[in-house]
């Protein structure tokens, strides 16, 4: 929007009303106060929160590399708060079987490929999906999951360092 | 709607009805490009609709019961976390019940921007459907992503105008996504006059590009399809409706605001935990883009009015599938007001008025892109919400969307299985429904 071509995007997606779903979007809020989004080694950082993909294809386009933290549908309580690392080929190729991002327009398969087929730009862009496990209706994440936050966070922002750097 | 008169017959002796009656339930799991969480089920016997039942899994008021207890101030916000695609409408119906119940009506270059940020949803919203979601079912691909392969130029101007909306919206509303800039009484911060002159340039783009893609709408196949709807919308005595207006119909309908409980009344169906909506008297009715096209099309600029005379749609549409041909209208219609708007506006000295209501009952009713979407609060004498009462556009088209499903499926009966699925999906996304106002995923099963 803002007519630059600014660096790095942070998303985090999801809906903090429908319980560990949330869990992108509150992920994305609790390292804005851990990462300087001004300057990191001169990279301009934005963190943006939505409920919905389709509101990213407008705003994907200006960045250089794009980190999406988003929840997963796990079915499993024991593997609740695992952080699985997606590239963009492997969201591409995913067949929609293995990932299944929880509850959103366009999923995020479709805005990727979009985005590659109508801008010839295939994005340096990872998925960060954290399994949850109650996506009912309701405030506030899971116990399990909420306990887990504290790690969760810490170990999305090594990630996010890697990509950076990489 | 059941229409299965026999149904206990073929119940109640199965083995014999086997011989002579076809039974087929029509069931699709899964409908592709709606969004939320519902399923959809037809049942036909001997090559007759017997029973369509549009069921939506809404969180049982969910929304309803977080802001009991909040401060009147919160609502905007809150509400507009229901909606990932019309956050604005959200807030803009919240804000007017809240100075509703202040007794206060805010007016100058507030009002004007509430308008014009709405122009931006509007314009957003309608994109995403009709490049994205709709127009796939009109030109015979499965996706977008099958149709952007072959038509990258009209997907990419079709994504560029619905940036603008998303641009609109980013300035006043104060980031690129998800809107905070809105509060009771107005903004927290009004934009400077260059930061939205700086877009007069893209919205004369923008609007040369929704001319040329009209005309190529209007060149699609439509089904041979109408029904003799009731809509419903508001209705402005200078303007094409965005935030302010009486709830008029074409069959009699003529009430303000805090009338809408009174002649609107919603029910509960055995098979879905979404309530269904419907006029008192009458029963079923269509809100959204047709509904308001057909009531206010005097109020469309002369320029928009000239193209869809041109197009030979002129000023009334009983036909769902040209939804998409009106969406496109009202998209033309959004850019061409926002430019007007942009050109008026002078930054106020303040951005909001204060607003306090207390021990009051406030009604708010704004135009979100898939129609009327009502609000009602009951405001303590502390400013703390009592009570609150959302109806969103969807939940008031179920009724509209089960009788067009009843009607379709019945002409298509003879359709194999999956062809009859595809058309009946196609009738589903005639109304954009966006069921995340209530829900998430949609599933459909239809059985024969």
């Amino acid at each position: 929007m803002k007519g630059k071509r600014k660096s790095i995007l942070i998303a985090g997606i999801g809906n903090i009303y429908r319980r560990d779903d949330g869990i992108g979007v509150l992920v994305a809020r609790a390292i804005k106060d851990r990462i300087d989004t001004k300057s990191k080694n001169e990279i301009s950082v934005d963190i943006v929160e939505t409920n919905d993909h389709s509101s990213l294809i407008d705003v994907l386009q200006s960045y250089d590399k794009v980190i999406i933290i988003d929840a997963i549908m796990g079915n499993s309580m024991d593997r609740i708060g695992t952080i699985h690392t997606l590239s963009y080929r492997d969201i591409i190729c995913n067949s929609g079987d293995k990932v299944v991002t929880s509850t959103h327009t366009i999923d995020l398969r479709e805005l990727v490929m979009l985005i590659d087929i109508i801008y010839n730009d295939d994005k340096d862009l990872i998925l960060l999906g954290i399994e949850g496990y109650d996506f009912g209706i309701g405030e506030g994440l899971s116990p399990e999951l909420k306990n887990r936050m504290d790690d969760i966070v810490s170990a999305i922002i090594d990630k996010i360092n890697e990509f950076i750097c990489d | 709607m059941n229409h299965e008169k026999d149904k206990g017959e073929v119940n109640g002796n199965k083995d014999k009805k086997k011989e002579s009656t076809r039974v087929k339930d029509f069931k699709v799991e899964y409908l592709a490009r709606v969004e939320g969480e519902g399923a959809m089920y037809v049942k036909i016997t001997d090559g007759v609709v017997k029973d369509v039942r549009l069921k939506i899994y809404e969180p049982p008021r969910f929304f309803e019961a977080l802001l009991r207890g909040r401060r009147f101030s919160e609502a905007p916000d809150i509400t507009a976390r229901i909606c990932g695609i019309c956050p604005i409408a959200y807030q803009m119906s919240s804000i007017h019940a809240m100075e509703y119940a202040a007794g206060i009506r805010v007016e100058g270059m507030i009002r004007l921007l509430r308008r014009l940020v709405y122009c931006g949803e509007w314009i957003e919203s309608h994109a995403l459907h009709v490049f994205l979601l709709h127009l796939p079912d009109f030109l015979g691909y499965a996706s977008a992503i099958d149709m952007a392969k072959e038509h990258k130029d009209l997907v990419k101007n079709g994504l560029s105008v619905k940036k603008l909306g998303n641009d609109i919206i980013s300035i006043i509303g104060g980031r690129e996504v998800h809107p905070i800039n809105v509060r009771v009484g107005g903004f927290y911060k009004a934009p400077r006059e260059y930061e939205l002159q700086q877009l007069l340039d893209r919205l004369d783009r923008a609007k040369d590009t929704m001319v040329d893609i009209i005309g190529f709408l209007a060149r699609l196949e439509y089904p041979d399809f109408e029904r003799d709807y009731e809509f419903v919308a508001l209705k402005h005595e200078d303007e094409y409706p965005f935030n302010e207006g009486r709830i008029v119909s074409n069959k009699g309908l003529d009430i303000e605001v805090k009338e809408f409980e009174e002649h609107i009344i919603e029910e509960q169906v055995e098979y879905s935990n979404a309530l269904h909506s419907r006029i008192k008297e009458r029963g079923s009715y269509l809100v959204g883009p047709i509904a308001r096209y057909n009531l206010n099309y005097d109020k469309l600029h002369a320029s928009v009015k000239s193209i869809s005379r041109e197009i030979g749609l002129g000023g009334y549409c009983s036909n769902p599938f040209k939804s998409i041909l009106v969406r496109a209208l009202e998209i033309l219609y959004a850019i061409e007001e926002a430019s007007i708007l942009i050109k008026k506006y002078r930054m106020p000295d303040d951005p909001y008025v204060d607003v306090y209501p207390s021990n009051a009952v406030g009604y708010g009713c704004t135009e979100a892109p898939r129609g009327i979407l009502y609000h009602r609060y009951v405001i303590d004498e502390n400013g703390m919400i009592k009570e609150a009462k959302i109806i969103p556009p969807t939940s008031q088209n179920q009724k509209a969307i089960e009788e067009d499903l009843y009607h379709f499926a019945q002409r298509y009966v003879n359709l194999p299985d999956e062809e009859l699925v595809w058309k009946c999906e196609q009738t589903i996304r005639n109304y954009d429904p966006c069921i995340s106002c209530a829900t998430h995923f949609l599933k459909a099963k239809i059985e024969r």
